[in-house]
């Protein structure tokens, strides 16, 4: 369809498609706790354009590398954009061209040796990838590798961090609870690279990509699942393009992949407990609105007994970030905090009493906005819930 | 005073150089080196107020202190209205957003001035109801912004302009002082409809909303002559004033440059098209008037589109910046022309284009049975300076084609002002003008704007200046890219 986004032609030259109309603005979660149109997505192409299109480097200030990296690559802005500019593309061009000049956040330089010696973003070295699933009924569960089993790809966040680890706990839960195999990577799992990506520091991310390609291909998984869009997102839309080549397996979000299993009947749910719960649902950026999954998780919330979804008032393409994406947690937390602190109010407006999400980031970011503001309102992902009725 | 104003604001409150240039520009790039010769856009601070009692705060400060005063929300025009012409003080609204109150029983919002229409229709569709009108700037354009100007686009034809729409106003006047405005008031609300935000500060809007329409109809008319296709829509519109929601003319030439980047359907490009969209209480409505569609193709010799592509161009509405995804730099005009004569200006235009080898891509919104606006953009780069100054005659040229053809540009700002002799009669410039000494005797409210150009853009120099820049033009080597060329 003609209404479909176009190709991206290179910085300089999608700059100037920029007309500075300013749809973007109203939608830009960053602009709306700012309030400076320097922070609007428009201010920062204008200024763009001068930097990286009319080569003016004078103009490419620490107050502007700043604004560039105070972004959630939400990509609200993409989705309005009028002359249908990739603005995600654009954020992540921008964030390249000034690491390349060294002038990029200093924070980076850590999570990217951290990422460089443990294969991972946390400072833990990467033999503890597993030590999640010590809680698991059956750590074994995931140990053994058999023809039919599915893999799983945890994620750095929810490998390393105790916060989340209730996420991969709960999916392995609810595959062993229904049969189904699962392995995983363990410590040959290297980090995705998303973290490089939306650093700007590319380069460094290929031979992430090239190693979890290859160790998948040893293991001859056929069928990868990941819990965390951002994953998703870079395997789905990054590792073709860097590996010049389609995946060599079938790549899903669980999300997508519990979906499917109960549009099967492959969920059993004779010993499911009822949940008598009113939720509402969050999507992930990296999963809605960056991949196109909305349909999935709403039909695992409309299918798990006793649950009833609501929707919030921005829901689906039009759904708020978290203000977890794109490192501005690492570059501006209180930005982040800010950010999320008004998607809860929007959760909270509609009555639900669990706020669900399909990604680790945003249940780790809406937590926390919840108990700042002491919200009556509990945050979980979509696999702790499901895993709830079996527990 | 100030010291207070910077105290009470805090963060919103800035005389950071990184933050003000921000606000010296709108859609428009025009160089930096011309636009000094004749304005002051650099605001000496930008204050951002939550409500009308701050805006009144400074603009009290302002007027004591006769300092200029530029409000500025969406920043979606390209005349210059929301750019300071002498530096001074932005007022960036954008904090002023949101439903005030929503009355259903009298189908009546009250809404703060920078909400987007996109705001407000979203939240008025979770509630069964939906504005009148809107413009094409849907997302960005906000409820102030759009009243401030002309207020003419989708749902106008049945609708009227906004200001039809609008029940009473919360301002705040040159003085400092917060007025509510309706019909009968001193002075009355329709005083800042038009006024270019140079009369006061629009702090909340009441107006009129309706249902969400039961039923809808996408209908898309193509033809190879433009003449047949807008003699059409004119007839159309005079005998479907109530029931058509939208009606939008494309230039073949434009949808040919779109088509050749993918970015319309393959069998548009070698046609004019109109898109006409209805509203009907009911199916039943709506097929009595797709017959009477019918009678106007068959009688004028035009076709309809598939309805897919029909509803594919409803669908994509809001996105006429897509040309720009051809032609990254555009120079144009948007004029307010009588129906009637629509037909006639395309093809002069066109013919303008001819002369001058570039393509001029027209496209435009009927808005009443009478009048249409219409927008005709063409290609420059504005990395070739000179070459693209020589580009900007042009302009002048369109608007000489629609003066003669009784259009008018669309909004005046700051750099429509040569034209204020053209826009207003004697008669009504001579009642504006009385206005805004009234409201405003120190002229600080968006000054420099409207009423009167400033020296380097009196008509006579204006006109001299464009016509040189006409003549370097026509012996310049080469303009954008050879096949841009007719």
């Amino acid at each position: 369809m003609t209404g479909s986004k176009q190709a991206f032609r290179g910085l300089a030259e999608e700059a100037r498609i920029c007309a500075g109309c300013g749809s973007c603005r109203s939608v830009c979660p960053v602009y709306a706790e700012i309030g400076w149109e320097s922070a609007a997505p428009r201010g920062k192409i204008t200024l763009g354009k001068k930097i990286f299109a009319g080569g003016k480097e004078d103009f490419l200030s620490e107050p502007y590398i700043n604004r560039v990296f105070q972004c959630t690559l939400c990509a609200r802005c993409a989705e309005v954009c009028p002359a249908r500019i990739d603005t995600r593309e654009l954020w992540q061009k921008m964030r390249q061209a000034i690491t390349a000049r060294g002038r990029a956040p200093a924070v980076f330089e850590q999570m990217a040796k951290n990422i460089e010696s443990n294969k991972n973003i946390s400072a833990n070295t990467n033999d503890g990838r597993l030590d999640w699933a010590d809680d698991l009924d059956d750590p074994d569960c995931i140990e053994a590798l058999e023809s039919n089993a599915v893999g799983y790809f945890v994620g750095c966040v929810a490998s390393f961090y105790p916060m989340v680890a209730e996420i991969p706990l709960s999916f392995v839960s609810i595959m062993e609870k229904n049969g189904i195999k699962v392995t995983v990577l363990g410590e040959k799992e290297w980090c995705c690279g998303f973290p490089l990506l939306g650093a700007g520091r590319n380069g460094e991310a290929l031979s992430l990509a090239e190693h979890n390609a290859a160790k998948i291909k040893e293991l001859g998984i056929k069928t990868l699942v990941t819990t965390c869009p951002s994953c998703y997102h870079t395997f789905k839309h990054h590792y073709p393009k860097v590996l010049g080549k389609h995946l060599d397996f079938e790549l899903v979000h669980a999300a997508q992949y519990l979906s499917w299993l109960i549009q099967e009947e492959r969920i059993d749910w004779s010993e499911y407990e009822e949940l008598d719960q009113v939720v509402t649902y969050h999507d992930p950026c990296d999963l809605g609105r960056n991949s196109g999954i909305y349909d999935a998780p709403r039909n695992i919330l409309e299918n798990i007994p006793g649950v009833t979804l609501v929707e919030m008032e921005h829901n689906r393409e039009n759904a708020l970030c978290c203000g977890g994406g794109g490192n501005l947690q690492a570059v501006d937390a209180s930005l982040t905090a800010a950010i999320a602190e008004r998607r809860i109010e929007e959760a909270l407006n509609t009555g639900a009493t669990i706020l669900i999400s399909a990604c680790q980031q945003c249940v780790q970011v809406l937590t926390d906005a919840a108990r700042r503001k002491k919200a009556p309102i509990q945050v979980m992902d979509i696999n702790q819930l499901l895993w709830m009725g079996w527990e | 005073m100030l010291d207070q104003i910077k105290q009470d604001f805090g963060p919103r409150y800035t005389e950071s150089y990184f933050e003000r240039q921000f606000y010296t520009r709108d859609l428009a790039y025009i160089p930096n080196f011309l636009v000094s010769l004749v304005a002051k856009p650099l605001p000496e601070m930008v204050v951002r107020p939550v409500n009308a009692e701050e805006v009144s705060r400074i603009v009290t400060f302002a007027s004591k202190n006769k300092t200029a005063v530029t409000p500025r929300a969406g920043g979606s025009t390209a005349v210059g209205g929301c750019v300071p012409a002498n530096g001074g003080v932005v007022i960036d609204l954008n904090g002023l957003k949101g439903v005030v109150e929503l009355n259903l029983d009298q189908e009546k919002v009250t809404v703060l001035p920078a909400t987007t229409w996109a705001e407000l229709d979203s939240y008025l569709r979770q509630q069964g109801y939906c504005v009148c009108s809107y413009p094409s700037s849907i997302n960005a354009a906000t409820v102030g912004g759009w009243l401030s100007g002309g207020g003419y686009g989708m749902g106008s034809i049945r609708f009227g302009p906004m200001v039809e729409q609008v029940s009473s106003l919360e301002v705040v006047l040159p003085s400092g002082e917060i007025k509510r405005l309706n019909r009968t008031t001193d002075p009355p609300l329709q005083w800042f409809a038009g006024s270019e935000g140079t009369l006061g500060i629009i702090t909340q809007v009441e107006m009129k909303i309706r249902p969400i329409p039961e039923s809808m109809g996408h209908y898309l008319i193509a033809a190879e002559n433009s003449k047949a296709l807008l003699q059409a829509a004119r007839e159309c519109v005079s005998e479907l004033p109530d029931i058509i929601h939208n009606m939008h003319f494309n230039s073949k030439l434009l949808n040919d440059s779109l088509k050749r980047k993918g970015l319309t359907e393959e069998k548009l490009g070698d046609y004019h098209s109109l898109a006409i969209d209805l509203e009907e209480k009911n199916s039943s409505g709506l097929d009595e008037t797709e017959d009477f569609l019918q009678k106007i193709v068959s009688k004028y010799g035009l076709a309809f589109m598939d309805q897919e592509i029909a509803m594919e161009e409803w669908e994509t509405r809001f996105q006429s910046l897509k040309i720009m995804r051809v032609y990254p730099c555009l120079l144009g005009a948007e004029v307010l022309l009588p129906v009637a004569s629509f037909h006639r200006y395309v093809e002069q235009v066109e013919a303008l284009g001819r002369r001058a080898g570039v393509k001029m891509l027209t496209y435009g919104h009927v808005v009443s049975r009478e009048g249409a606006v219409v927008m005709t953009l063409y290609p420059s780069d504005e990395r070739q300076t000179w070459r693209y100054l020589c580009d900007t005659s042009l302009m002048r040229e369109i608007y000489s084609i629609g003066r003669r053809l009784d259009a008018i540009p669309y909004l005046t700002g700051f750099w429509n002002t040569p034209y204020v002799k053209d826009i207003h009669s004697r008669k009504k410039l001579r009642e504006l003008k009385r206005r805004k000494n009234l409201l405003d005797p120190g002229d600080i409210m968006n000054s420099g704007k409207v009423y009167r150009p400033p020296l380097l853009l009196q008509p006579n120099l204006y006109h001299l200046g464009m016509k040189t820049l006409g003549l370097v033009r026509r012996i310049w080597p080469k303009g954008v890219e050879s096949h841009d060329r007719q």
